[in-house]
């Protein structure tokens, strides 16, 4: 367990959590929310993001870039067999998008938490803080095995 | 019939310096003035303890940030940025030790991006292009 991220996030003992790996630099949520572990992904200009989506750091811009990884709009978070879902948080001060969880087959969640480590959250919940604000939009697409 | 109140009049303790003793007290003054305004780390005694403060505060505050608005608009940042070109060496020898996001400042205060677009996002190799381009300026040998 680790005190520094139970401090940043205070639901996350309380719901549930392990670490899988540790802190890097090199990839952050967004990158691993699409299965990508050696790039920052951000609408800035600096970082990677996909050249036919617009560069601004919008809902709309981040539900365009899943739409195409194949991921479609739906309006729950529960576990459908054959489907990987992911979770955009929202700041409620800014409106923008601030980090993304991808759901694992047992229902739980897998984050990377920024440059800090990856972890599974049992919960949405666990994340939910001042900083990420809470999950605002949830889209799916089919698992091909 | 109820005694008076003592009446108090406030001085800001910096002020104290400015009743007539002299123009070393006045400095002083002027020193603590922007203590209050500008924070301690005006006062750290080398660039070199004020960026190891100011790098360790970013790096506390933005830890589980992905956003690159949040990460590159925190106050500790801003201030590196603000070092200018005085950064620089501090900048690179944090990237020889980790790769990190130090590319907007460094962009900001050299005005040149060494990065091609293939490379975005590619903080191994953001930061090997960066250390190329100190190399050649002779910011390290």
């Amino acid at each position: 367990m680790d005190q520094e991220l139970e401090n940043i996030f205070p639901n996350l003992s309380s719901f549930g959590y392990e670490l899988t790996s540790p802190a890097t630099t090199l990839y952050n949520c967004i990158a691993w929310s699409i299965g990508d572990d050696t790039n920052w992904w951000w609408p800035d200009g600096i970082n990677y993001w996909p050249d036919d989506i617009p560069c601004v750091a919008t809902v709309e811009s981040f539900c365009l870039m899943y739409a195409s990884f194949d991921f479609v709009v739906c309006d729950n978070f529960e576990v459908e067999d054959g489907f990987e879902k992911i979770a955009l948080y929202v700041s409620p001060i800014t409106g923008q998008p601030t980090h993304a969880s991808r759901q694992l087959s047992n229902g739980k969640w897998t984050s990377k938490l920024g440059m800090h480590k990856d972890i599974t959250h049992n919960t949405l919940s666990g994340i939910e803080n001042q900083i990420y604000g809470a999950p605002f939009l949830f889209m799916k697409r089919v698992i091909i095995s | 019939m109820l005694a008076q109140a003592p009446q108090f009049n406030y001085v800001h303790p910096t002020s104290i310096f400015s009743m007539g003793v002299g123009t070393e007290a006045s400095a002083l003054n002027k020193s603590l003035s922007a203590l209050y305004s500008n924070g301690l780390s005006s006062f750290l005694a080398t660039d070199s303890q004020k960026f190891d403060m100011l790098a360790s505060t970013w790096k506390k505050d933005t830890m589980v940030m992905s956003s690159s608005t949040d990460m590159f608009s925190n106050e500790s940042y801003l201030q590196i940025i603000g070092m200018g070109k005085k950064a620089l060496p501090f900048i690179f020898s944090e990237l020889r030790k980790e790769p990190n996001h130090w590319f907007v400042a460094l962009k900001s205060i050299t005005g040149i991006d060494p990065v091609p677009k293939e490379y975005r996002g590619n903080i191994l190799k953001m930061s090997e292009l960066w250390l190329a381009w100190a190399k050649d300026n002779h910011y390290y040998s």
